[in-house]
């Protein structure tokens, strides 16, 4: 070891400067562990699930090939169409409104109001770093109808107070948690991004004249874009693949009102114990998934080299 | 450049302000709230809970609901299996995702930009997805039902977000330091080791620590890939006791406090690399 380096020493610096232009085996080597997982984490599994799915399991008979039928059959239960269909549309709409809501107050923030910068940031942060499971577990204990404050408050003023986990209001509910979840992750990203925009850029808009609205379409927007595109696409995968704030709370139910596809597979599989449609279910979730991803990615990259 | 305020723009500021600051407090109450209502429910006795009387703070004061969590439940043995399980697998994601990392922000090789997405790809690919590929996966290497296998499943989502996150870091550290390094002797892994992750440090306990809370967090495989009572993790533990029991809200609100409260701790303490940590995750400045 040590005869090595002080040859290295000796060698002429010019050597040194090859040696370091070609790295050789190192890059290999530092990657190996992350290929050996990616392999065996995602490629594996995922390879793996499509030959299952190819497979039915009963009782009597036992494993048999069937083929592409699991495909057939997924498309085929009514809880996919009336249930994750109409609660898919409804996120459709909530995620636009946790954007608009976490950019409302990523601007209330940048607006300047330093002394309670440091109140909000902590405040912002604590609902991302909880576990979904107690998220969910405190807004159903609030929501409740027999336990939950608002009820208890209701009935003793006698004010009527609506049953939050009621079919009606649901849906509602279920958007609350998400909001109360994410938004304060994505309105720190912005924040950070409105952070980045050039004080003097305002200074000019407001010289020549610029009203609020103005200044906000042609300063505040442009300098933004590229995050809110990354927290719209990131916030869309988020919300249509949470899995415990509604099994926790609704299990996809009353009726199929609440489910989503996670927990529909879930159902499938170790409810029903079909493992096979439940990937073919999973499985037809995957090209918009990655549509989406891809584009999303795009944007992030874009986000690092800039 | 001074710019003139007219009477008008400092109304139209001092509005702004004012609507600004209705609107924060709205949002840190609502925040705030339900992180309340658990802490002052699991202080409460059974009979406070189903009365109005005090409604907003403990009276008595009563330590019942722990007792009861600690003695009656499998509570410890569930925060024992977190422990473990996320300890482990943030070692394991900040070990193999420093050296990703690196060789992806630094080293030339074959397939670079291709792992380089693959990576962000990895982190973006959610766990519904994957669920039931990985618990195929796992049953059949024989480690449905262990901690073991939870340790081995959970680097599916660690171990991209951290590679991600340090890929930036390290490239935001300017290459003539290891350069130099290498040209007194050092080799690339010397180089690697005492030159860089020094300078990396801040990046590494955020990842570590964004691992670790992720990883304390899980629910779905946890829930799937464990069957046995005592080798359940908390997030799973705790969603047991929501089942038929209508009064378990005093206990069940006492292990939702102790289940936050590492999580939180270590937010509120490293708030600053954290924020960091996680806008660079996502996006760079």
């Amino acid at each position: 070891m040590t005869a090595t380096t002080s040859a290295r020493r000796q060698a002429p610096r010019r050597a040194g400067r090859k040696r370091r232009l070609s790295p050789g085996a190192a890059g290999p080597v530092f990657i190996a562990p992350f290929m050996a997982l990616f392999l065996l984490l995602f490629i594996a599994p995922l390879g793996y699930a499509g030959y299952l799915s190819l497979y039915q399991h009963k009782l009597i008979g036992g494993t048999t090939f069937v083929g592409l039928q699991n495909y057939l059959d997924a498309v085929k239960d009514p809880l996919l169409i009336h249930g994750v269909l109409r609660v898919a549309l409804f996120f459709v709409i909530q995620v636009p409104i946790m954007l608009v809501l976490a950019l409302l107050f990523a601007l209330a923030l940048d607006s300047g109001l330093m002394r309670l910068e440091r109140v909000v940031r902590l405040g912002i942060f604590v609902p991302y770093a909880v576990p979904s499971v107690v998220a969910t577990l405190m807004w159903g204990y609030l929501y409740g109808r027999s336990f939950g404050p608002f009820a208890q408050l209701g009935r003793n003023l006698h004010v009527p107070v609506p049953d939050f986990l009621s079919r009606t209001w649901m849906l509602g509910s279920l958007a609350n948690i998400v909001t109360w979840e994410f938004v304060g992750y994505n309105m720190i990203i912005l924040y950070a991004a409105l952070r980045t925009i050039a004080p003097e850029l305002y200074e000019a808009a407001a010289v020549d004249g610029a009203t609020v609205l103005q200044r906000f379409r042609h300063v505040t927007l442009p300098g933004i874009r590229n995050i809110v595109m990354i927290v719209l696409l990131l916030s869309t995968i988020w919300t249509f693949n949470d899995f415990a704030i509604i099994y926790i709370l609704t299990k996809g139910g009353p009726g199929g009102a609440t489910m989503v596809l996670p927990v529909l597979t879930y159902e499938i599989a170790f409810g029903a114990q079909r493992l096979g449609e439940a990937i073919a279910v999973a499985l037809y979730m995957l090209p918009p998934l990655a549509f989406v991803i891809i584009v999303l990615s795009n944007y992030m990259r874009k986000g690092r080299t800039r | 450049v001074i710019v003139r305020k007219g009477r008008s723009t400092v109304q139209i500021e001092r509005t702004q302000s004012a609507v600004s600051y209705a609107i924060l407090v709205t949002f840190v109450l609502f925040v705030v709230f339900p992180f309340y209502w658990m802490i002052v429910t699991s202080f409460k006795g059974e009979t406070q809970m189903r009365s109005v009387v005090s409604m907003f703070w403990p009276s008595p004061f009563v330590a019942e609901n722990y007792e009861h969590l600690f003695k009656k439940t499998e509570f410890v043995s569930w925060f024992g299996n977190s422990i473990i399980v996320a300890v482990s697998s943030t070692f394991l994601a900040t070990a193999v995702g420093t050296l990703g990392a690196y060789a992806l922000a630094r080293l030339k090789f074959l397939g670079r930009a291709f792992m380089a997405s693959t990576v962000l790809i990895t982190y973006l690919v959610p766990p519904s997805i994957l669920f039931i590929p990985l618990y195929a996966q796992i049953r059949n290497l024989g480690l449905a039902d262990s901690l073991t296998g939870l340790i081995a499943a959970y680097p599916s989502f660690t171990v991209p977000f951290v590679t991600w996150l340090l890929m930036g870091y390290f490239e935001s550290i300017p290459v003539e330091l290891e350069e130099s390094a290498m040209i007194d002797g050092a080799t690339r892994f010397g180089a690697f080791r005492r030159v860089i992750l020094p300078l990396a440090a801040p990046g590494l306990l955020a990842s570590a620590l964004y691992a670790f809370t992720q990883a304390w967090n899980e629910f779905l495989y946890a829930l799937v890939f464990i069957t046995n009572v005592k080798l359940r993790t908390l997030p799973v533990g705790l969603s047991t006791f929501i089942t038929g029991d209508v009064y378990g809200w005093g206990y069940l609100m006492a292990g939702a406090v102790l289940t936050t409260v590492p999580v939180i701790a270590a937010y509120i303490y490293l708030q600053k690399y954290m924020v960091e940590g996680l806008t660079a995750g996502s996006v760079k400045g």
